[in-house]
């Protein structure tokens, strides 16, 4: 009988305190649904305290100032070496401008501040290191990410804060993840990697007149759409694709898919933007590929040379990332400072990409006169389309991608274009993306 | 009641105001509240892999009954725009439904091979998420799956439940009902029949008991909770995706098992703890990075070599080596510690 | 090129494949069926072993003197690991235990490389370069080598337990471990015998494995899984069945994604796995 009554005593005190945490929950509610009206920004969820953070108002001007980016990237997992690299980029980024005295932006000097989050490689270790950022850190900006499903996991974070998300590596148009102007905080510092298909068409065009038959490799991701824009601008140039394969995310021997696209004896076999080009090549040569290969991926010619490492593999080869033999000087910069501060590892190119980023970003701060409200920069980042807007370590620059994306919120700069002949590499030039 | 029954009451229901108060306690960073959150969803996996335990078998594919769960409750509420509970409770039914189809077959397979088995069938129900993209999305992943919205609460008005600080409510009341239920079904009258599956199969058979018949209860159960845990995902994080590295991989299923073992087999309490430690862990060694796995690597071993009762087992395993020692200083040879009873 | 020549490389493929995979797999069923525990960490015992030739590459040994001191120091190792962790203690549950310690230890190697050798992808040199023509199909070299060293791999093992008392004594142990312990065989010899062969051809598969695609801290769990599949196909502790698994799974692996799909391939012997589990739960070739 006497257990019975303290099961209801307790019953009773935790159904009191629910109710009391729901009403405290309910008023928080009240308070952040009244902030919109005084603020017009479509941050309203995020409540009172970051709005009115110390860095975004009402500090005097000419004041040194902090400017935290949360970065997420995998910094476990099996694409951890991305999230390294990435990660030393920014860093060297926040050196260089914290060295010269920070960043001036609108009135205020700011020096950088980055903080870094793993996100394991999957979406729910993203959705909480983004969490982590907007909630407890309180960021001005997240960047990073390279799966579709972390950005994504990202995104419905950094949106529902009120947070500017900057993408990195989103390849896909139409997919969920990419920049649309259903996702009005998310843009994308970052070249998309199949804007260079009309670039390496026109070279392989000029460099081997007879070459017309293409096979595609394709990772199976979602690359239709990307796939049949490359499939109008080989018409265009009297080529044709006679085989695709798709390659689920996760393939490690690649001698099977390259078994069948060269059963089709193509001349030209096309790695489309994949971090494992240089697999798929080793395996092309191995089975008796001796035509082009291009590989219009991140991965850096320098990348192919140490890790297919075969001279006669290595011949024939079109590149068109970053080419670490023929840096401009602020690429051979980055390289430098790299290697002062890691002299044991070698550079790795997705550093360059990664640089850009806080970079553009910053860039956009700087026009926008402030660091502070979301909306107003992706406003002001939609308005740099002209070539010259932005500085890279490319050259110059400008936002775009209204003709693919629906708005103008990704990077376009020059492409190098690179061939590898007999394990070395030939630096061809910059090219300017072509729209097509 | 006696004064042991009393402690663990008042434990319960100090965890449980703890529980219900974090938000409000936590209102300034509720980024705290995503990891508690989380915490609860992995919490009921954890329990409901422990309660295939007591047939004893061994289940490393709670996981697969999760993802179905959680695609289960985003078709539901996305494609047929049935509301949160609703959803909820049919995509849990649904991931039971699969185990009582399955579980026959599968329930005739014992020991290693059941452990296998059962990875296996998580596996390939998580390559099958993968690829069939027109439902899941593929490995892009499946965005937008929508939470509880606004609901009217009673006392409290309407509440955004979509919010994480919101959510959190849901995710632990809802938890905290599913583990009373396990509980109840610990303490209840069926549990003999599993006890007596667990301790001697045979013997269980031999005395009338219908050993596949009560396998089954169990195991269809299970599947419910962690179908359940799973949809309680899928709204809580607002996108899936079934890559291997994500929380239908094969690893995850293992981990499931670590969690439950760090914290204590034999305990109800064992999966909350060892869940709870273990991802508070995670949490705090954040900084860390590539370090950060070795030590929970190191903590599940030192764990299995030193407490085999687990972290709640700790006052009764320090009980133990009390003994022991005492025995041994009167002189009484051929005594081990509990759980290391000599090789004899 | 004829579709008969397409057949033929993928089967070539396929089959170099499944060598690396029937190596991996009888390391797995010996220890399964002598230990009778799940050591889930033989995936990175395979990882240790290529990043060990890696090591020893680059302080200048050869590709093959390193294989074999590879393989020689994964063995003591495995010695090592069977005497420190997975000797069964009683009162615990024994597989239950060995699933939580194995999973400990991948973490534990899998960070540990992380650290020691960073995070960058590792190549071995090459076994051989180019490909060679049979019958018109350009099959890559370096997989005939590596067909070659896993078969020469296989017959060892088969003399060692064919023609020695330990080699005998181990089959017996795999059969019914009870029964051989009547006999007067040493179980906690047997382990550790198992363990060292085991951790030796993982480290054999490792190297072959790594010359052949390349080296990541990572690497170890695809190969775990092939071989939980195929130890499962063939049977508990039965070597043939190991052999003739993890060639089937290797020509599936090779020939499904070039006539079918990738998907077909990876999502098919599952299926077919838990079938042989349903109907004949000790195996294909499995005994009671």
């Amino acid at each position: 009988m006497r257990s019975k009554r303290v099961f209801l005593i307790c019953a009773v005190l935790v159904i009191g305190v629910l109710l009391f945490s729901l009403s405290a929950c309910a008023k928080e509610e009240t308070t952040t649904s009244s902030a919109p009206a005084t603020t017009a920004a479509p941050s309203t969820t995020a409540g009172p305290e970051t709005t009115a953070g110390p860095t975004t108002t009402g500090a005097p001007a000419g004041e040194v100032k902090t400017l935290k980016i949360g970065t997420i990237m995998p910094q476990t997992g099996p694409l951890a070496i991305l999230g390294l690299a990435f990660t030393r980029a920014w860093d060297l980024y926040a050196e260089d401008v914290n060295q010269a005295g920070g960043v001036k932006i609108g009135n205020d000097t700011y020096q950088i501040k980055f903080i870094h989050e793993d996100s394991k490689g999957s979406a729910e270790g993203a959705s909480t290191a983004a969490s982590k950022l907007v909630n407890q850190d309180k960021v001005d900006l997240v960047i990073g990410a390279i799966l579709e499903s972390e950005m994504a996991a990202i995104n419905q974070v950094t949106e529902a804060a009120g947070v500017l998300y900057a993408q990195a590596n989103a390849n896909i148009p139409g997919a969920p993840q990419d920049v649309s102007s259903d996702k009005p905080l998310q843009v994308r510092p970052f070249i998309n990697h199949d804007e260079t298909g009309p670039i390496d068409l026109d070279y392989i065009a000029k460099t081997y007149p007879e070459a017309k038959k293409i096979a595609l490799s394709v990772p199976d991701i979602g690359y239709e759409g990307m796939v049949e824009r490359l499939q109008a601008q080989v018409a265009a140039r009297g080529m044709q694709i006679v085989a695709q394969e798709k390659w689920p995310w996760g393939t490690t021997d690649f001698v099977p898919i390259m078994t069948k696209l060269n059963a089709a004896k193509p001349d030209i076999i096309w790695a489309m933007v994949s971090g494992q080009a240089n697999d798929q090549l080793k395996a092309a040569r191995q089975l008796g590929f001796k035509g082009v290969f291009v590989s219009n991926s991140p991965l850096g010619a320098d990348v192919f040379v140490v890790t297919v490492q075969d001279p006669a593999a290595l011949t024939d080869v079109i590149c068109n990332s970053v080419d670490v033999t023929h840096p401009t000087p602020e690429v051979k910069k980055l390289m430098d400072a790299w290697q002062a501060k890691w002299p044991n590892d070698p550079f790795i190119s997705d550093a360059v990409h990664a640089y850009d980023m806080p970079w553009v970003m910053v860039q956009v701060m700087q026009k926008a006169g402030a660091i502070g409200d979301a909306a107003t920069l992706v406003k002001t980042m939609e308005g740099m389309t002209n070539p010259g807007d932005i500085q890279t370590l490319h050259g110059p620059g400008y936002i775009g991608g209204a003709d693919r994306f629906g708005v103008n919120r990704v990077l376009y700069r020059p492409l190098p274009l690179s061939r590898i002949m007999n394990g070395q590499i030939e630096f061809i030039g910059f090219m300017e993306p072509v729209k097509e | 009641m006696t004064k042991r029954g009393w402690t663990k009451l008042l434990l319960w229901v100090g965890l449980v105001v703890i529980a219900f108060a974090l938000p409000t306690i936590l209102r300034r960073d509720p980024y705290w509240l995503t990891v508690f959150c989380l915490l609860a969803i992995n919490t009921l996996l954890v329990s409901s892999l422990r309660s295939v335990t007591l047939i004893n078998e061994i289940s490393l594919g709670q996981v697969g009954f999760a993802v179905i769960g959680a695609y289960a409750h985003a078709a539901l509420m996305m494609k047929a725009h049935i509301p949160f509970w609703p959803s909820l409770i049919l995509s849990s039914l649904f991931s039971a439904l699969i185990a009582l189809a399955v579980a026959y077959p599968f329930l005739k397979v014992k020991g290693i091979y059941f452990s296998i088995l059962t990875l296996l069938t998580a596996e390939t129900f998580r390559l099958v998420a993968y690829y069939w993209t027109s439902m899941t999305g593929g490995s892009l992943g499946l965005t937008g799956v929508p939470g509880p919205g606004k609901q009217q609460v009673p006392f409290v008005g309407e509440v955004n439940f979509d919010r994480p600080a919101n959510y959190y409510y849901i995710a632990v009341g809802v938890v905290l009902v599913a583990l009373l239920i396990l509980y109840w079904l610990e303490r209840a009258y069926i549990s003999f029949q599993w006890r007596a599956i667990r301790d001697d199969n045979l013997l269980a058979g031999a005395v009338g008991i219908n050993v596949i018949g009560y396998k089954t209860i169990n195991f269809v159960i299970a599947a419910f909770m962690a179908g359940l845990s799973g949809a309680l995902f899928a709204s809580y994080q607002h996108n899936l995706s079934p890559d291997t590295t994500s929380r239908f991989g094969v690893s995850m299923s293992i981990y499931l098992l670590v969690y439950m073992v760090v914290g204590g087999k034999d305990y109800f309490v064992g999966p909350l703890m060892g869940t709870t430690v273990l991802m508070l862990i995670a949490e705090a060694t954040r900084s860390s990075q590539q370090y950060q796995p070795m030590i929970t690597g190191a903590i599940a071993i030192l764990v299995i070599l030193f407490l085999p009762m687990g972290l709640v087992g700790i006052p009764k395993q320090v009980r133990s080596w009390r003994r022991v020692k005492r025995l041994r200083a009167a002189g009484v040879d051929g005594v081990n510690p509990a759980g290391k009873e000599g090789k004899a | 090129m004829s579709s008969l020549d397409l057949w033929l490389q993928a089967t070539v493929n396929g089959i170099a494949l499944g060598w690396l995979y029937v190596l991996m797999a009888l390391g797995l069923t010996l220890i399964l069926s002598i230990m009778g525990i799940l050591q889930l960490a033989h995936g990175e015992i395979y990882m240790l072993g290529a990043y060990a030739v890696h090591y020893l590459v680059g302080r200048g040994l050869g590709l093959y003197p390193a294989i074999a001191t590879s393989m020689f120091i994964m063995a003591v190792l495995g010695i090592i690991l069977e005497r420190g962790l997975f000797r069964p203690r009683s009162g615990r549950e024994v597989v239950l235990c060995s699933i939580v310690i194995s999973t400990g230890l991948t973490l534990i190697l899998t960070s540990a490389i992380v650290v020691i050798f960073g995070l960058y992808t590792k190549s071995l040199p090459l076994l051989a370069t180019g490909s060679v023509e049979i019958f018109g199909a350009a099959v890559p070299k370096d997989r005939i080598l590596a067909i070659g060293f896993s078969v020469l791999a296989l017959v060892l093992l088969y003399l060692f337990l064919k023609k020695t008392r330990l080699g005998l004594a181990m089959i017996a142990s795999a059969q019914n471990r009870e029964g051989s312990f009547l006999k007067g065989i040493n179980p906690n010899r047997m382990s550790m015998a198992a363990m060292a062969i085991g951790c030796a051809l993982a480290a054999l598969a490792g190297a072959l494995a790594g010359a052949i695609l390349q080296l990541q801290p990572y690497m170890g769990a695809l190969p775990m899984i092939k071989g939980l599949v195929i130890i499962v196909l063939g049977g508990l502790g039965s070597i043939p069945g190991a052999l003739i698994g993890g060639l089937i799974l290797g020509l599936i692996d090779g020939i499904v994604p070039v006539f079918f799909s990738p998907a077909v391939a990876s999502v098919g012997p599952l299926v077919v796995v838990i079938l042989v589990l349903l109907f004949r739960p000790k195996g294909l070739l499995g005994h009671d």
